[in-house]
């Protein structure tokens, strides 16, 4: 082979050597890229999840409520219930202390 | 059959070619790694925030189950306060009714019978009843109450009122000759009494329906 052809074939090969240079450029770049692509990610959902978490915690706390004013008024009620059964039977009860004190009854 | 720049042409193709498929495969195991490692990374930190949501929930319930049991010992508290207050309502009524008894002759009795049982819960002796200032309580009516409890204890027992007047609705209080041993059987402390003593039973009637 004539030193001219030698020198087409080294030209061709500086070519294709570049060609691949810049491939291995590019998967390099986006190993790097990786790393802030995962840190985005992690942004995102941190940011969603904590969202998440603080709106769990918000309908706990309203339920709670809830539950507790409920509890209360059903107490009111038996309250009342209980002060109107208790009333009915108060004499009844006052004569049987009587009954013990005076020593009529047990 | 081929010239020289022809054959350089093939040449030039293939090591360009070669190279480019090269490159190629390079690109596609950069994209395929960091796809895949970036896949991997999501479902790790989703699975961490997944165990952050598991952990608020379950953090929510305790607080709903907290709020609650808090709530049902409020509530059983005022109940109880409530009940306390009905039966002490109870004692109150008592204690009016007892006013009304006090001037008929149920409270005549009634103080005979506490003589007569607190002497003998005394052992007899010579003892004085004391007795408050609306009370008449005849030396005769002691005499005979003395000589019953003279007789059933065996031992020699006077009884005679004392000047000092008590501080009560009704009832007695006995003290012995040495004034060291007394007995408080007032209307006020039989019912302190009976709160004590009858409390479940007036809460049973109280609250029974």
């Amino acid at each position: 082979m004539s030193i001219e052809i030698l020198r087409e074939i080294r030209r061709f090969e500086e070519e294709a050597r570049k060609i691949v240079e810049d491939a291995e450029r590019q998967a390099e770049e986006l190993l790097k890229k990786i790393e802030a692509d995962k840190r985005k990610i992690e942004e995102d959902l941190k940011i969603k999840v904590n969202q998440q978490i603080a709106k769990i915690k918000e309908e706990a706390s309203v339920k709670a409520e809830e539950e507790s004013k409920r509890i209360i008024s059903e107490n009111e009620k038996t309250l009342k219930e209980l002060v109107e059964k208790t009333e009915r039977n108060l004499n009844k009860a006052a004569e049987i202390i009587v009954k013990t004190i005076i020593g009529e009854g047990e | 059959m081929l010239t020289q720049t022809d054959s350089l042409q093939f040449i030039r193709n293939k090591i360009l070619n070669d190279a480019q498929l090269k490159a190629t495969a390079i690109i596609s195991k950069a994209k395929e790694d960091y796809e895949k490692k970036l896949k991997e990374f999501e479902d790790n930190i989703k699975r961490k925030y997944e165990v952050l949501v598991e952990n608020a929930k379950s953090e929510a319930k305790q607080i709903i189950e907290r709020k609650i049991a808090e709530t049902r010992v409020y509530v059983n508290r005022i109940i109880l306060d409530k009940k306390e207050e009905l039966i002490e309502r109870a004692f109150s009524k008592a204690f009016e009714i007892l006013k009304t008894i006090i001037k008929t002759d149920k409270y005549k009795k009634f103080l005979e019978d506490a003589v007569y049982s607190t002497a003998k819960y005394m052992g007899g002796g010579d003892l004085t009843v004391y007795v408050n200032d609306e009370t008449v309580i005849e030396n005769q009516t002691l005499d005979k109450i003395a000589q019953k409890v003279t007789r059933e204890l065996g031992v020699k027992t006077t009884i005679r009122i004392g000047e000092k007047r008590i501080k009560a609705l009704g009832g007695i209080i006995m003290k012995n000759k040495d004034g060291d041993i007394e007995v408080n059987n007032t209307i006020e402390t039989l019912i302190e009494k009976a709160k004590n003593t009858i409390r479940s039973k007036v809460a049973k009637i109280l609250f029974s329906t």
